[in-house]
């Protein structure tokens, strides 16, 4: 059934990384990414694979629920083995048959690359299931808010409000979707067979619907808005303020801890 | 015969993530969350010309029910007989017992999607593969059961009332000359005098078509006027598959899941109380005036 498209990967837990501020994991996450492809050695890479891992770790999320999300970029992961096996010459040919040849160097980069792009996977996935889609949002909006400096502000805020909008509509129009198509069947519209433009013939009496009601719950939102007072960015105020504590310090100086083990590993080696 | 022959129909969602839960969640005492099925074990039967009324609290599992009877929902266990086939055999037969076992969702309005009311309601019989003559008799002789006025026909059904949509929709579902008509809470929202067109024509419908009724609602009042026989639902579970009196007479066991008799009998059952009458097994308004009038009359005269 199409409800099993999981959305919002959020899991509910009680760890450390689940109750960091979203800004600072927002942030943190973009900066392991960039020290993750900043790590130039198999020392440093496994250092701050290492640290990945103990990230995980730290947010009560089992190991196996992770690595579902590697499962999916598994044809990614072959494909670019692959071609730095075959296209990195150096070290000795381990294996060759006509113009295929395999180096040892090949073999290494292959690995590095593998690593790399599991790690890239894995910490991206703690803030997607640590963090709810609306503190994701508020984090996206406060550290675009810079912008406002640009006069951009309205701009942001309104960006922001549309993606939190658009993240609560998502399960609901899956929902919609469900029943509409079941009310379609019931009269016996079939959706599975004939040709394509029979197929797409069918849909049109699930889109119609499906669009209509899109209409009606938008602008039903909107007056619900507007007879709250809702007028954009202007003087509008948090329920929930974000605030550092102790717990975001110290993450904070522990990852700059990381990043800087990575360099120093990238130097001496 | 059995018209409709439901068999220990058993059904739960999500059942891969209800095994996950049970892995993490056995340490606590969640249990009963996690087994909790949405319908467990219903059997019942419908006959021509027959109606049957299902109540239940709200997520006792009646849209769920309702939905495995025309086969969009296919039961765990358990199954469901049209006339003695068994619906669930062959997949790729099921969407024919679509046109026999006619659904009408709850809130059926949000289906419509034509141009305009005629042809709405003609799609259940064109998905049949009727011919034109015979898709615009019966697509006419629908709407007219439901009442809709042929100055509408032409008209873009986004254009009508609340009431109005909830029963071009139904002509939507009638058109398909069903044999069961299974409703889901078909006058919910609607204002008296359009529950009762509703209600109307659904009778209607039945005894020109010798078809049998299933309908769900939250109004024992209705269903008291219109049904033969009751269903009780409570978290899934079959309370009870009986005639009015049978239910209603078991007063407390419909109290203790939330429900009660319907009003106007709440009245008779305090009157025989006071030992001013002597039958209190009156469902409908129009039986109980009459009972009262007789019983009053007689000692007014004189
Ligand atoms: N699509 C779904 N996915 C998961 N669970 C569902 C779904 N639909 C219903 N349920 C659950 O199944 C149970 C029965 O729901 P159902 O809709 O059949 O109840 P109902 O008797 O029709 O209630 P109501 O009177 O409110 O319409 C409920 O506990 C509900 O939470
Ligand atoms: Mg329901």
């Amino acid at each position: 059934m199409i409800k099993d498209v999981s959305f919002g990967q959020y899991i509910s837990k009680n760890s450390l990384i689940h109750k960091l501020d979203p800004r600072l994991k927002l942030f943190l996450l973009i900066a392991y990414i960039i020290f993750i492809f900043l790590a130039s050695n198999a020392y440093s890479l496994l250092f701050i694979t290492a640290a990945t891992f103990f990230i995980l770790f730290l947010s009560k999320i089992s190991l196996k629920t992770y690595f579902k999300n590697i499962r999916m970029i598994i044809p990614i992961i072959i494909f670019t083995s692959l071609l730095n096996a075959l296209y990195s010459g150096g070290g000795t040919l381990l294996f060759s048959y006509g113009f295929i040849k395999i180096y040892t160097s090949g073999i290494y980069r292959a690995c590095f690359m593998t690593v790399r792009i599991i790690s890239l996977i894995l910490i991206s996935s703690v803030l997607s299931y640590t963090t709810t889609p609306t503190d994701l949002t508020d984090a996206i909006e406060s550290l675009l808010s810079p912008l406002k400096y640009l006069g951009l502000k309205n701009a942001v805020h309104t960006m922001a409000m549309m993606m939190t909008i658009a993240l609560r509509f998502i399960p609901a129009l899956i929902e919609e979707t469900d029943k509409i198509m079941s009310s379609q069947k019931a009269r016996g519209a079939s959706m599975e067979s004939g040709g394509l433009i029979k197929r797409i013939k069918a849909l049109l009496p699930i889109l119609i619907p499906l669009l209509i009601s899109s209409i009606r719950r938008s602008y039903e939102l909107a007056e619900a808005m507007e007879s709250r007072c809702y007028n954009g960015a202007e003087g509008r105020v948090r329920m929930k303020e974000m605030h550092f504590i102790n717990k975001d310090y110290f993450s904070f100086a522990f990852s700059i801890v990381v990043f800087s083990v990575t360099i120093i590993l990238n130097i001496l080696f | 015969m059995n018209l409709l022959e439901v068999k220990n129909v058993s059904f739960s969602y999500n059942k891969a993530a209800n095994k996950k839960e049970r892995k993490t969640k056995n340490k606590t005492d969640n249990n009963k969350y996690i087994t909790k099925a949405a319908i467990n074990n219903i059997s019942f039967s419908v006959k021509n010309n027959e109606v049957i009324g299902v109540i239940g609290h709200t997520g006792s599992g009646k849209s769920t029910l309702m939905q495995t009877l025309n086969g969009l929902i296919k039961p765990d266990s358990g199954t469901v007989y049209f006339k003695g086939n068994n619906i669930f055999l062959n997949k790729k037969e099921l969407y024919k017992f679509r046109f026999k076992i006619g659904l009408v969702f709850q809130y059926p309005e949000y289906q419509l999607f034509e141009e305009t009311v005629f042809k709405d309601v003609s799609f259940g019989p064109k998905n049949m593969g009727l011919d034109e003559e015979n898709i615009n008799k019966r697509v006419t002789e629908a709407l007219n059961i439901v009442g809709i006025k042929k100055d509408l026909f032409s008209k873009s059904p986004f254009d009508l009332s609340g009431g109005q949509k909830r029963r071009v929709a139904l002509a939507g579902i009638l058109a398909m000359k069903p044999e069961v008509l299974v409703l889901d809470e078909p006058t919910a929202g609607l204002d008296p005098v359009g529950r009762k067109m509703l209600l109307n024509s659904i009778i209607n419908y039945k005894n020109q078509n010798d078809a049998a009724v299933i309908i769900v609602s939250h109004s024992m009042e209705d269903l008291a006027k219109i049904s033969d026989k009751l269903l009780v639902l409570n978290e899934g579970n079959q309370v009870a598959f009986d005639t009015l009196n049978n239910v209603f007479k078991n007063r407390e066991r419909l109290q203790s899941i939330g429900l009660d008799v319907p009003e106007v009998t709440k009245i008779m059952i305090a009157l025989k109380e006071k030992g001013l009458i002597n039958n209190d097994e009156v469902y409908t308004v129009k039986e109980a005036a009459d009972i009262i009038t007789n019983t009053f009359r007689g000692c007014c005269n004189d």
